[in-house]
């Protein structure tokens, strides 16, 4: 009889996970439905879990924004934010439509405002942004979906400090209607529930070794986490790096051509 | 010849009093004489006086003294000039539901320009029953006169007498209208006057037939101020030498207006009413081939205040649709209030639009992107948004400024290319960090930013880049220095000054500051 109960037990548990299951398959099946009727992409039943990411290194150009959707990029530490904004910029280099970047003051004092000469290392024509600078988060998510709506941008920036599931929702439906390339710079400690097509989250990591500069930071180099993609992509890390700065040269290669200003030693030479 | 136009002036004789009166309700009894008064070289004096005190003698420049001795139980309060200057002012703004051309006339009085405006309020009687009776149900007596000139229409409603306080001089010789009148009506300072009294002439109508040179005989056959005032008056009120109103506003070149039968309370019907001034107003400017670039909008409430609502665009356009959402944004800004019985819709600047192709789509991505910034503008302010400009400067914070939206030149193409990398966000003011270097000229080892320590891992620099000694004298040399933390992030930070060895100048002695002024992606 114990046995049999022992059995019965092992029947319910096996019963119990097959109905889990078929609940897991159903609702994964569920929303490749949905995604496929929003977006028009077949997508695998992938479930979320850590132990399908997959650590690989790309190059900057491998992380699609694609235009029409609602992409996030995740800064979680204040020294994350330009790292942030630097893969945001790549979605736009090759284009030469204006883009619009719209900051909240409070965050441009904290984090900086974006600065010509180095979006020129970029590869972007500072000539091609216009900043908007609003008091308040409200008015940035306004100014962003009428940027959607007027779709008269390559790509639209926000940096926000938070967004909510109806913020978002409505800044992906009006993603939907244009041809610009979307993207919240979110800086936030926590993730928030929102209706992006797309989340990476971005933080720097050490840089490669220059030959001939070793105790010189390197370029670019930052290291990105897919946290969720609505046309079912699996999580992911990738490390992106930008292999050279346009047009720069290294403070090492350009001493024959500084002036000195002020020759002098720390101590007297011997002797 | 100068054209035919129509001058109404409108002159409150107790402005003070019954603006007094206005904004003070029940403070002074009706049925007393009351008096405003101000100080004059330590002596208070009458300001201006109600028509009872006028009655028993009191007049303004009298002493308080000698009124009181008049009338011990005379009312008085002290004058305010300035807030009488302002709701003329006020009213004046007023009036421009009369006509665009309006302008203040002294202290007590206001001009209006009604060439060609009589026949929207049927004719010039009834224009002038209107002002008047709305200047009386708010509470002011007035006297009006519509003449060819200034200067005669002012004659005629100061010193003509009119028991309804209204002349009207028709098209034609002025000398009938202006001959009985004082010479103080000429508007010439009072001793001029006395003199012209003395030599017998004491009627316009005296000194209109008399030769020039004969008149400058009877000052001496001197040329002295005396007489050429008196002579220019004369041909300003005779209209033989012109003289232009200076406009409290602009006159629009462009202006549409709808008045409402009943005053109109909720914005709803309002708006359906601009969109109809806007249609009909870029029709005339597409005739034109005109568009608009700023649009004002007044109201006019029945209760005698004025609201106005100013939009403006990037670039000229007749897109009523465009126009409406502007004014979309602010039309909540309007207080109603009883109602607004008149609204008028100027175009206070245009620009040359030529007519598009019929057929051809030639909407482009620039006439969005302005479409879009107008609306901006008309919600966060046109200071909201700008352009990254590219200024000639070696210091960092200098080599950016901010451009308008509109300007194209941004300069970018003459940035140099070869120089170190730059950060991709600058901090507007470098903020304060501590620094442990291993020498004191090196680079730093670690540093603190907002309470958190971080540990160098690699360093650049120093990238020296000195004051530019003829914008701001005193201010110090800075290293810049690119560095990368342990966790990969990348600062620009700068040491402020030199320390203090042989052959450094003295401003750069002080004990160096160390600041953070960048990040690089």
């Amino acid at each position: 009889m114990q046995t049999y109960a022992e059995n019965d037990n092992d029947l319910k548990k096996q019963s119990g996970a097959d109905f889990v299951s078929d609940r897991a398959l159903k609702v994964a099946a569920l929303r490749s439905t949905i995604t496929q009727i929003e977006y028009g992409v077949e997508t695998e039943l992938l479930e979320h879990s850590d132990t399908q990411d997959s650590q690989q290194t790309r190059d900057v150009d491998t992380i699609q924004f694609s235009s029409g959707l609602y992409h996030e990029v995740w800064a979680k530490r204040p020294h994350d934010h330009a790292s942030a904004t630097g893969v945001m910029l790549e979605a736009l280099k090759n284009d030469s439509r204006p883009i619009l970047w719209v900051i909240e003051r409070a965050i441009s004092k904290d984090y900086g405002i974006p600065y010509g000469p180095g979006l020129l290392c970029h590869d972007i024509d500072p000539a091609r942004c216009v900043l908007v600078r609003t008091q308040k988060q409200q008015q940035t998510l306004w100014v962003i979906e009428e940027a959607l709506k007027s779709d008269c941008f390559s790509g639209v920036f926000g940096e926000i400090s938070d967004i909510t599931l109806k913020e978002s929702r409505r800044l992906s439906l009006a993603a939907a209607t244009c041809d610009s390339v979307m993207i919240a710079l979110l800086r936030s400690e926590y993730q928030p529930s929102s209706a992006a097509y797309s989340r990476w989250q971005i933080s720097p990591t050490e840089s490669a070794r220059q030959y001939y500069a070793m105790t010189a930071p390197g370029p670019m180099r930052a290291s990105a986490y897919l946290h969720k993609h609505r046309a079912g992509v699996p999580p992911m890390s990738t490390i992106i790096e930008r292999p050279t700065v346009t047009n720069f040269i290294p403070l090492s290669e350009q001493h024959d051509e500084q002036a000195t200003d002020y020759i002098h030693l720390a101590a007297p030479l011997a002797g | 010849m100068m054209s035919k136009r129509r001058i109404i002036s409108i002159w409150l004789p107790r402005w003070p009093v019954e603006r007094w009166r206005h904004t003070h309700p029940g403070e002074a009894v009706e049925s007393l004489p009351f008096a405003l008064t101000h100080t004059m070289q330590q002596t208070q004096k009458l300001y201006a006086v109600c028509e009872r005190a006028e009655a028993i003698g009191l007049a303004s420049n009298m002493t308080l003294a000698e009124a009181r001795a008049i009338y011990p139980k005379l009312q008085v309060a002290p004058a305010e000039p300035d807030a009488d200057a302002r709701a003329l002012k006020r009213l004046a703004y007023w009036l421009v539901r009369y006509s665009p051309l309006v302008a203040l006339d002294g202290n007590d009085g206001v001009l209006i320009d009604s060439t060609g405006c009589d026949h929207l309020f049927g004719g010039e009687t009834a224009l002038l029953n209107d002002i008047q009776s709305r200047l009386i149900l708010a509470g002011f007596r007035s006297q009006l006169a519509i003449a060819e000139t200034k200067g005669a229409a002012w004659a005629l409603a100061r010193y003509g007498q009119v028991p309804d306080g209204q002349s009207i001089i028709q098209f034609g010789p002025l000398e009938d209208y202006l001959g009985p009148l004082k010479m103080m009506a000429l508007r010439i300072d009072v001793a001029t006057a006395v003199t012209l009294s003395r030599l017998g002439l004491k009627f316009i109508g005296d000194i209109m037939h008399i030769p020039r040179p004969s008149l400058a005989k009877r000052f001496r056959g001197i040329a002295t101020k005396q007489v050429t005032s008196l002579l220019k008056r004369i041909d300003e009120v005779f209209g033989r030498r012109d003289t232009p109103i200076e406009p409290l506003q602009p006159l629009p070149k462009w202006q549409v207006r709808q008045a409402f039968a009943e005053p109109v309370m909720d914005l709803v019907p309002f708006q359906s009413v601009l969109t109809d001034l806007l249609k009909d107003l870029t029709l005339a400017l597409k005739a034109n081939e005109q568009g608009v670039r700023r649009l004002s909008l007044t109201a006019f409430r029945v209760d005698g205040s004025v609201q106005s609502i100013m939009i403006g665009t990037n670039r000229p356009t007749s897109d009523v649709a465009h126009l409406n959402r502007l004014f979309e944004e602010k039309l909540d800004s309007l207080d109603a209030g009883f109602g607004f019985d008149l609204v008028l819709l100027a175009a206070t600047e245009t620009e040359t639009l030529p007519p598009k192709q019929v057929g051809v789509d030639v909407s482009d991505d620039s006439e969005r992107v302005a479409a879009f910034l107008d609306r901006v503008a008309i919600r966060l302010g046109p200071g909201a948004m700008c352009r990254l400009k590219h200024h000639e400067s070696h210091l960092p914070e200098r080599a950016q400024t901010y451009a308008p939206v509109t300007d194209e030149d941004l300069n970018w193409e003459n940035f140099p290319t070869q120089k170190a990398e730059r950060p991709i966000r600058l901090l507007a003011r470098p903020e304060i960090i501590d620094v442990i270097a291993e020498v004191p000229e090196g680079p730093p080892m670690r540093f603190k930013w907002r309470r958190l320590t971080h540990k160098v891992a690699r360093a650049e620099g120093p990238e020296r880049i000195s004051n530019e000694w003829w914008i701001s004298a005193g201010k110090r040399t800075r290293d810049y220095y690119r560095i990368e933390i342990e966790d990969g992030a990348r600062f620009w930070i700068f040491r402020y000054g030199l320390y203090g060895v042989d052959g450094v100048r003295r401003g750069e002695c002080a004990q160096p500051n160390w600041y953070l002024h960048g990040f690089f992606a």
